[in-house]
């Protein structure tokens, strides 16, 4: 085949006008036939939300049954798969069927679609060729999804309200059979508190042990100073004079009475005599007696009265801690017999501590997780209870939301339709037109 | 209007009639699926495609628009055949398209198969067919072989089977049919250009796909399945990674800058041996891809097609090469100096720095897998599956022949490239058209693209590697027509008759 210019191309379909002519008439034909004889449907759609959070009743908060804001279609991706898995399942159709006896259920499954429009909310899409019949058709089918979709979620709701009911007393003996476990244990170890006994023992055995080592430094003490206090000892006189009494010489005293009296006589008698009297003779050779004794015992003006002699109180005090360390020395190894005994005692427990404790706290922990599970299993059934018995709400369709036959569109329109006829008519007449005359070329260049 | 129009009556009374009732019942039949789809449309797409489609839901009579599309492109098509005179032209024409639409997959198939009627056509008419043999088949041979060994390598062939059955005709088919019917220097150019028309289409589609996502708030591409790394964030926003045409971002960065550097060689001609249309065409396409490359938002594209960008003035421009590089070389230093280097390569890094990690732990793997399997390796596509957590290919196309194929693998696909590199530098000191030089030289800069973006991602059996491989098997092929006149029995594209006086 010869190149073509654009003009030449133009002017083949200039010249096979008539068949774009035939492929447009022949198009616009068909959608006038099609829309004379069956009609447009007519769609209605109505719109069910599924809330993010149903609002529900529970028995430890109120936080997560309010609302926190509008009530938002849920767009998680679960969701959305949720809902379409139910409309593919058809279980809607068979539902709207069985409730609707007069309802054909191929009929419904080719009329009725379920879709997710661009907010997220499920949307029901019913045809029919009323716009009557397609609001029912809409409503109906949408309140059919509303009830399969409680029914299978209070259905799994269901299943666990059993299974917890079967499950509490179970869990329940399985926490009692674990207390009753750990009291056994804590009888055949001897013990009420394991804790509080290991305690006192590591007390006691913490004292002993202070005691031991007591004795211990008592002993090396006194053993040290033992030679030293009996060196000190045999230095130093055991009894010493602690107190010595004096009193006056009472000869002395009478001697010195005598003479102070002789004196008197004589300053008396000599107003009277002369010296060479006899009475002053004689009361002076009198004072000069009594003088000369009063000076013979001038010495001996005191005499000694008593004397007392005591044991030195260092030396006592030397003694005493020998005789102390006599006595530590005694009791040394009958003092150390007895602690050494009590330690053998505790010790003994002591070592079983650990695996008593391991053994204690395997079963408080089975004790323990044995009284989560139970409380966990109580709580959830208490709860399940509450929701099968009050119902939940898991999705909402407002009057708002109904497919209404006012609202219900045309399908398809009757512009739309000539419009696309004629454009695709025109498409596929500039084909064929082409295509003629692509073949005519090929059959002008035999042999091909 | 030519005086070659043929007449009215084509198939006589009774052919009018009966092509005009085929003609109503064509157009009854459009009219019919018009008619459908208005009343079923929602159903219909709800049903095929799954409710809340993004962008066209609830769009009524959209398969109808789809019909109109697929008639006028259909027309279009034929339209084209009887411009050009034959299928020849449009049939490279999809064969070039197909190799920039790796997202139709058909196209490929498609132009494939046309071009087989074409051919089984020609050869029924003269006769015979002159199929000029390259001897870059014995090295594929021994590649074919060498991907063979995977079905006794692994235990579980079936999977491959298809993939395999792909790669043979799409891969492998190419090597032999394209220098059978490129054979002129004419004929290279005109593939050239389908095929840089074809890349300037895949980027007008990536801005369709950029007002897309821009809409629809989420990236709307060809990278299916991908969501982590179909977008990236930047300072100045999230951005969709654009595919255009292709699958993948990095595919449509490889394929649209390999391109782009050749239509910069093409552009960068001396003054007298190339029109000014052809200039600004061939510089046009180079900004237009190069802006293509920049939303695919592909690191290594964007290195690949600067680094190759770099060098072709260097090329084309050899006395102001040393002027030119030490250019380069200051503002180079002054980047260094003042941290732009450092603090843009922070910046590209940190686009993606999770893609960027975990692709060094499975290149380590492949490591592994070369030092324990080192004949053979582990098979094509074996890394998935050798201790392979993320079940994700190795990102660098030399370990990933060295792990999957062993030396074995190395060899034949060293063989393949070395002959070709032998071939071209032969056509480079030999042939005395300069038109044989300047496609060396362009070709082979253009490949330094692949060569650099292969070493972060695995385009071993992407058909676009392929094709330029085969290309430059192509370029040395048609270089060995010294004659400067068109061979006599060309069957393919043979140039035009000459316009009767």
């Amino acid at each position: 085949m010869p190149e073509e210019t654009l003009g030449s191309l133009l002017g083949a379909l200039y010249r096979r006008r008539l068949t774009i002519v035939l492929v447009l008439v022949g198009s616009l034909l068909a959608g006038t036939f099609y829309a004379r004889l069956v009609g447009p449907d007519y769609v209605a759609a109505a719109s069910v939300m599924i809330p993010n959070d149903p609002v529900g009743i529970s028995l430890s908060t109120e936080g997560g049954n309010l609302p926190k804001g509008p009530l938002l279609p849920d767009l998680s991706d679960d969701a959305r798969v949720g809902a379409l898995g139910i409309f593919a399942s058809g279980a809607v159709y068979d539902r709207m069927a069985a409730e609707h006896p007069d309802y054909d259920p191929r009929a419904l499954r080719k009329a009725i679609r379920g879709n997710i429009d661009r907010g997220g909310n499920i949307q029901v899409l019913a045809y029919a060729p009323t716009p009557e019949l397609a609001a029912e058709l809409a409503n109906d089918y949408a309140e059919a999804f509303q009830a399969e979709l409680e029914e299978i979620t209070l259905a799994s709701l269901r299943r666990s309200f059993e299974a917890f009911v079967r499950e509490e007393p179970l869990a329940e003996q399985r926490y009692r059979e674990a207390h009753q476990a750990l009291v056994d244990y804590l009888a055949s170890i001897d013990t009420v508190d394991l804790d509080s006994e290991t305690a006192q023992l590591l007390t006691e055995r913490r004292k002993v042990e202070e005691q031991l080592l007591q004795l211990e430094l008592h002993r090396v003490k006194g053993q040290a100073e033992r030679p030293v206090l009996e060196a000190a000892l045999a230095e130093r006189p055991e009894m010493l004079t602690s107190l010595r009494k004096f009193q006056r010489n009472d000869a002395f005293d009478k001697l010195l009475a005598r003479a102070r009296d002789l004196s008197a006589q004589l300053a008396v008698a000599r107003l009277e005599y002369r010296d060479v009297h006899p009475e002053i003779q004689r009361l002076q050779r009198e004072l000069e007696v009594v003088q000369r004794e009063a000076e013979e015992l001038a010495e001996e003006q005191m005499r000694l009265d008593s004397e007392v002699t005591t044991r030195d109180a260092q030396v006592t005090e030397w003694m005493r801690r020998l005789a102390a360390m006599d006595v530590v020395e005694a009791s040394y190894d009958a003092q150390r017999a007895v602690w050494a005994q009590r330690i053998a005692e505790i010790e003994p427990r002591l070592q079983r501590v650990p695996s008593y404790r391991a053994e204690v706290a395997e079963r408080q922990s089975h004790l323990a997780s044995a009284r989560s599970y139970w409380e966990k299993v109580a709580s959830r059934r208490s709860e399940l209870d509450f929701h099968v018995r009050a119902g939940l709400d898991f999705s909402v369709m407002t009057d708002a939301m109904r497919a209404r036959p006012e609202r219900a569109k045309q399908v398809p329109t009757t512009a739309g339709l000539y419009l696309f006829c004629t454009i695709a008519g025109l498409a596929g007449g500039l084909f064929l037109a082409l295509s003629m005359e692509l073949l005519a070329r090929m059959r002008a260049s035999r042999p091909f | 209007m030519t005086d070659r129009s043929l007449p009215l009556q084509d198939w006589g009374p009774l052919g009018r009639v009966l092509a005009g009732a085929a003609g109503l019942a064509f157009g009854a039949l459009v009219g019919w699926l018009v008619w459908m789809d208005g009343r079923l449309h929602l159903r219909l797409q709800i049903d095929l495609f799954g409710p809340e489609l993004p962008l066209v839901d609830d769009l009524p009579f959209l398969p109808s628009l789809g019909l109109v599309g697929l008639l006028l492109a259909l027309a279009g098509f034929v339209a084209w055949v009887l411009k050009s005179g034959s299928l020849d032209r449009p049939v490279l024409g999809l064969i070039a398209f197909s190799f920039v639409a790796e997202a139709f997959p058909v196209l490929s198939q498609a132009g494939l198969l046309l071009l087989l009627l074409l051919l089984a056509q020609r050869i029924l008419r003269h006769g015979d067919m002159p199929f000029p043999t390259t001897l870059l088949m014995l090295p594929a041979l021994l590649i074919l072989i060498s991907y063979a060994t995977t079905f006794v390598l692994t235990n579980e062939f079936l999977p491959i089977i298809p993939t395999f059955g792909y790669r043979l005709t799409a891969n492998f088919l190419i090597v032999a049919l394209l220098p059978a019917i490129i054979r002129t220097r004419r004929q290279l150019e005109i593939f050239f250009h389908f095929l840089l028309v074809s890349a300037c289409i895949s980027v007008a589609v990536e801005w369709g796909q950029f007002a897309l996502s821009a809409v629809a708030h989420r990236p709307i591409t060809f990278l299916a399945g991908e969501t982590a790394y179909d977008k990236v964030t930047t300072s100045f926003g999230t951005f969709p990674r654009l595919t255009g045409l292709q699958i993948h971002p990095n595919l449509q960065s490889n394929c649209i800058s390999t391109l782009a550097v050749l239509a910069l060689w093409f552009g960068l001609r001396p003054r007298r041996a190339l029109s000014l249309g052809k200039r600004v065409f061939y510089l046009s396409a180079y900004v237009w891809l190069a802006l293509g490359v920049l939303f695919t938002f592909s690191r290594s594209g964007w290195l690949a097609l600067g680094l190759a960008s770099m060098v072709v003035p260097v090329f084309r421009f050899p006395r102001l090469a040393p002027l030119y590089l030490m250019a380069l070389g200051l503002s180079a230093a002054i980047g260094w100096k003042t941290g732009l280097l450092e603090a843009t390569y922070h910046a590209v890094e940190n686009l993606q720095k999770a893609s960027a990690d975990f692709r060094w732990r499975i290149d380590h793997l492949a490591i592994e897998a070369f030092s324990r399997h080192p004949w053979f390796g582990i098979g094509t596509m074996g890394i998935l599956d050798y201790y392979n957590p993320w079940r994700l290919q190795v990102h660098d196309t030399y370990k990933q022949v060295l792990a999957e194929m062993g030396l074995f693998g190395v060899l034949a696909f060293g063989s393949f490239m070395g002959l070709v590199v032998w071939h071209l530098t032969k056509t480079y000191l030999t042939s005395r058209f300069s038109f044989d030089r300047d496609w060396v030289l362009g070709i082979s800069l253009a490949f330094v693209v692949i060569l650099i973006q292969n070493a972060f991602v695995m385009f071993l059996w992407v058909r676009f590697l392929w094709l330029m491989v085969i290309l430059m098997e192509v370029v040395y092929m048609v270089s060995r027509n010294q004659t400067g006149r068109d061979p006599d029995d060309l069957i393919f594209l043979p140039p035009p008759r000459p316009t009767p006086a």
